[in-house]
């Protein structure tokens, strides 16, 4: 026997729920980074170690949702101004460490502390999912990337951030967002198109949101296609 | 599936259909891979070889600014492990690399692969590059920019956020700030990269960073700092038709700012005439 078909509230909580889970798994990465950054030079090779185990964790979990964890440190938390330990999956083998350029005078320097991923957690002190949008700095992919504050002594010390391809959210969600009765548009705060099961709404594309008065770390909008100007 | 046999069959071969005994089952007599296939397939050229396609991809990064000039590239083992190739086939490349010109290997002890950017031209030398283009291969780079560029700049406007404008925004400010050739454009590339992303596709935003590792030098030889303001004054434009949403208005800007570059590059390529060719063929 079947049961009711579930309800868009119903369905936008379990889509919720799963980067509720991402942002469960990032404590513990948050947790490693403080610990290195309060390192001296003797612990140090040794807690980046544990930090890598941790990221590596966080990929193996969430294998197939999650294509690149790691952490970012705010300017001078390190002894190099720009840090960051990240690394991302690859379609085949073991995970990659993201190399990018850290030197603010080359002309690739990658400045992570203009991204939306490092500055909303810093400015808001609470966890965040930016975008989609294109990560070509890193991986040229369309991406979300999930994120948290990571405080020193009440101080902002960088974020420990996870990235989600479109794609593959897109395939885990996209049988969910069929089981509902009328094709469905799944929106960020910003009313840009993460997903949707109707032909006429793509992700990327821009729609008007009525103003939102909530600020929730996740502050998506599962709305019927139909009623989408 | 509803297309008649006529259709299917070439008129130009002899046809045996009473006695081939394929009544139920048309032969399709074909002249096998046709040469407009096999172009399509082929890209312009043959098929290159690994290696030869690792020192293009090299060799366009280069090109681009992304791998510095002067930097030393990192051991072959390791290189070769990042790059997904064999030693071997990297040893090739950089043969292929070296006789362009692009990298040079100093032995002793501060020896090693260096990179020699081809940018560090002197401004008033002969554009040499260049030479390589005929004004057709011109006007057909200006075709495809275009496409990708308004393209782009139409899909930003309808679908870039508050934000993502701001930072167009800052983007023309850096090169409105940015004093050397160099500088500029690389601040000219990072904004046609900004505006792809902002159109939400990173594969417009992958075909843009080709297109700027194949003419990239070109498109910032000999400006002066009028041409540089009007181009700063023409990007901030662009970025105010995004900022309004004005999608069709934004896509006729980019193509513009094509156009001028097209102009630019085709008044230059007519300058050089077969004496400065002769010169740099022949020195």
């Amino acid at each position: 026997m079947k049961g009711r078909s579930p309800t868009r509230r119903e369905v936008l909580k379990q889509i919720t729920g799963q980067f509720e889970q991402i942002f469960t798994s990032l404590e513990p990465l948050a947790v490693a980074f403080t610990d290195l950054a309060s390192s001296n030079d003797k612990s140090r090779p040794e807690r980046l170690q544990s930090l890598r185990d941790v990221i590596h964790d966080v990929l193996q979990i969430h294998d197939g949702l999650v294509a690149g964890a790691g952490a970012v440190a705010a300017p001078d938390t390190m002894p190099d101004r720009h840090w960051l330990e990240w690394w991302w999956t690859r379609s085949s083998g073991a995970p990659e460490a993201l190399r990018v350029n850290l030197d603010p005078a080359a002309p690739d320097f990658f400045d992570y502390t203009s991204a939306d991923w490092y500055l909303t957690p810093m400015r808001t002190s609470a966890r965040h999912v930016a975008g989609p949008y294109v990560d070509y700095a890193c991986t040229n992919e369309y991406a979300l990337t999930v994120a948290v504050p990571v405080t020193i002594d009440e101080r902002f010390a960088g974020v420990a951030a996870a990235d989600v391809l479109v794609s593959s959210l897109e395939r885990q969600l996209l049988p969910a967002l069929r089981t509902l009765s009328r094709p469905v548009v799944l929106l960020n705060s910003g009313g840009r198109v993460i997903a949707s099961s109707s032909p006429e709404f793509a992700s990327g594309m821009r729609v008007s949101l009525p103003k939102s008065q909530t600020r929730r770390p996740i502050d998506w909008h599962l709305l019927p296609a139909s009623g989408i100007g | 599936m509803g297309v008649s046999r006529e259709e299917l069959t070439d008129p130009c071969i002899d046809q045996h259909d009473e006695t081939g005994g394929h009544a139920m089952e048309p032969a399709r007599l074909g002249v096998g891979l046709t040469t407009a296939t096999a172009r399509t397939i082929l890209g312009s050229g043959p098929l290159p070889g690994r290696a030869e396609q690792v020192a293009q991809q090299l060799g366009e990064a280069i090109r681009l600014g992304l791998i510095l000039d002067g930097e030393r590239l990192p051991p072959e083992a390791q290189l070769s492990e990042q790059l997904g190739i064999a030693t071997v086939t990297l040893r090739e490349a950089l043969a292929v690399l070296r006789e362009q010109g692009l990298i040079v290997t100093r032995r002793g002890r501060a020896g090693g692969t260096f990179v020699r950017s081809p940018q560090v031209e002197l401004p008033d030398s002969p554009p040499v590059r260049l030479l390589d283009f005929s004004t057709h291969e011109i006007r057909e780079l200006g075709d495809h920019r275009a496409a990708i560029s308004g393209m782009a700049a139409q899909l930003a406007a309808q679908r870039a956020l508050p934000d993502e404008i701001a930072n167009l925004y800052r983007q023309v400010e850096r090169l409105r700030a940015a004093t050397t050739v160099s500088h500029r454009r690389r601040a000219d590339t990072q904004f046609t990269i900004e505006v792809a992303a902002a159109a939400q596709s990173s594969r417009l935003a992958r075909e843009e960073l080709a297109l700027r590792a194949e003419v990239g030098d070109l498109l910032w030889l000999e400006r002066s700092d009028e041409d540089h303001a009007a181009s700063v004054r023409s990007r901030a434009e662009l970025v105010e038709a995004i900022g309004r949403s004005d999608a069709r208005r934004s896509r006729v800007l980019a193509e513009q700012l094509v156009a001028a570059d097209t102009r630019r590059l085709l008044a230059t390529r007519l300058e050089l005439d077969d004496h400065d060719f002769e010169q740099v063929r022949q020195p």
